[in-house]
Parts: structure tokens; sequence; C-alpha cells
């Protein structure tokens, strides 16, 4: 059964108690876009033993520049119909459901409650604050992740320990820079799903990441910063 | 008054006029922001010295204040 994951096993940081520790493991990602995919992707062939996913859309001709779990023949289909059909053949071992529904405040529990951590491959602020309010309550980390052109961030947002996303932002409304607004590269939506799939990882076998991630792959940028929980947030301070 | 150095990364960048500002005592991350007329939603996270700030921190002499831009997209 590990012989798949022997490359993985191989490598000194991960080793036969990481992968077991993978192998046990349950996670949810919010949604199945270009993060998504490549978070599922990644997730999938590492053999997380258990793989919630959520997302409310369909696959569109101009998803397929970056969605790399989508093919022409998916234009028209639920996406996560379409990704549960590339996921069980890429590695059947792997327990996986799929479930079509845009996440709110009043569903979240039901796709996350069990699940070791969850992973935002959202496309806008406001369900990442649901994502936020959820965890900070139910002292579950999340791994945050965002997008646009051709930068991308991503973080490990641990509970009481690491800033939340209320922490590290101001931010209120969805107005941030989008596919939509600006434009995207698959190299950055690539790049920061594998990240933040890494990061997951990470937190699973204990060697969690506390840094901050940016990159931007036009301008050659590639930086970590420190994380500083703020002790009067709203949400996450003083406790 | 005190010297302040600002680095605005990716969208951020055609905000920028000046890099060193010399600003009166007492100024925060968002005063910044108002003085170089970037809009507060552009913005997604001040870095101060290498770690992320509230928007309302007083900065000092010689902080290094970095504007991250808010990336919606997934
Ligand atoms: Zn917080």
């Amino acid at each position: 059964m590990l012989e798949r994951y022997d490359r993985q096993i191989a490598y000194e940081g991960i080793g036969k108690a990481g992968q077991e520790k993978i192998s046990k493991s349950k996670v949810c990602v919010i949604g199945c876009g270009a993060l998504g995919t490549t978070i599922l992707n990644s997730l999938c062939r590492s053999g997380i033993g258990h793989i919630i996913f959520v997302d409310d859309d369909t696959v569109e001709l101009t998803n397929l520049q970056r969605q790399m779990l989508f093919d022409e023949n998916d234009v028209g289909k639920y996406k996560v119909h379409a990704a549960f059909e590339k996921l069980d053949v890429i590695n059947s071992e792997v327990i996986i459901e799929g479930y079509v529904d845009k996440i709110s405040a009043d569903n979240i529990s039901i796709y996350a409650e069990d699940c070791d951590i969850i992973l935002d491959a959202t496309d806008n602020f406001q369900t990442r604050q649901v994502i936020n309010t959820y965890c900070i309550a139910n002292n579950k980390p999340w791994i945050y992740g965002g997008v646009a052109g051709s930068c991308g961030m991503a973080t490990t947002i641990i509970p009481f320990k690491t800033p939340c996303l209320n922490c590290l932002s101001d931010f209120k409304t969805n107005e941030g820079y989008t596919a939509k607004t600006s434009g995207i590269i698959n190299a950055i939506t690539a790049s920061i799903g594998s990240i933040e799939a890494n990061l997951a990882i990470r937190y699973l076998i204990d060697k969690p990441s506390d840094k901050f991630i940016y990159l931007d792959l036009f301008n050659d940028i590639f930086e970590c910063f420190e994380l500083k929980q703020n002790p009067n947030c709203k949400i996450c301070g003083n406790k | 008054m005190i010297k302040i150095t600002v680095k605005a990364f990716s969208f951020l960048e055609k905000f920028i006029t000046e890099t060193t500002l010399t600003l009166p005592e007492g100024v925060s991350c968002e005063d910044v922001l108002r003085r170089l007329n970037i809009p507060k939603k552009d913005v997604f996270v001040c870095i101060v010295n290498g770690s992320n700030v509230p928007f309302n921190t007083k900065l000092k002499d010689n902080d290094s204040l970095s504007l991250l831009p808010h990336l919606e997209g997934g």
C-alpha cells in the first residue's frame, strides 16, 4: 500500500511516520477552481486519507487555461463531478467526497466538522471570512490562499497561535484583485495551490510553517514575512 | 518628524511616487495609505519591518512599510 508513496516517504522531511499521519488525515477543500483543482490533485496524490470538497460552479471554457483537473469534455459539468471523476482514478485509495454547494456560515460545519484542516480555494473575501470565523470558533486550522495576475499569497492560520484573517487584514468586502478584474496566469495558481497543499501536509505531520508567503512570478518576487497575532483582534484576540 | 520607507508590491506599485517619506510623529499605516492616495480596499496586509501589523499601527522613525495587494482570486 505504501509503495505508491515510496518517493515521498524517501524524503526525510516526511518519512514513514509522516506518511502514516497523512494517510490518517481528513481535510476539507472549499472551492474547486484554479487553486482547488491544484490542491485536490496534490493532496490526492500525496495520499491524504479522506478529502471532502465543495463548490457550486460549472466548468467553463475560460477555466481550462488554469483549472488543471478539467478538459474540454467537462465544459458544462459541475466542477465537483468533473473533478471527482479525475481524482477517483488518480488515487483510488483516498476516500473522496465532493458536494455541489455554496459555502455559508450556516452549512460550513456540515462539511468541515470532522476535518483536521480546511483549505481555502475560494475566489472571494466573504467566504474566507466565513471560514475564518468558523475556524476560530472551533479551534480548527486553515490554509489561506489568494491569487490574481502573476501574484499570490498563502499562509497557515492556526487559531490563537498565528494571526487569523482578521488580524492580517482590515479588509471587509469583495473588492480585491481577481482573475476577472486583473487576469491570471496558470503558473501562479499552480504555485499557490501547491504551496497551500504543502502547508496543509506540513501542519498534518506536525511541521507547520509560521510564515506568510508572497510570490509575483512576473516580477521575480519570492518573499516570506513573519506572522504576528493581534492581541486586540475582534475574532481571535485576548484568548 | 520621522522618516519611513515604503515598498508596494505588484498591483500597488503604480500608486507609489515616493519611497522615502518624512511624516509627523504618530502617523499610522492607514495615514500613509491616505497620503499616497492608495485605496484601503486595494491593500490586504501592511508589513512593518518584516511582520504583519494592524492598519492603525503607529509608525516609528526608520520603519520600513511594505504593502501587499488584496488578491481575492482563487
Ligand atoms: Zn485575529
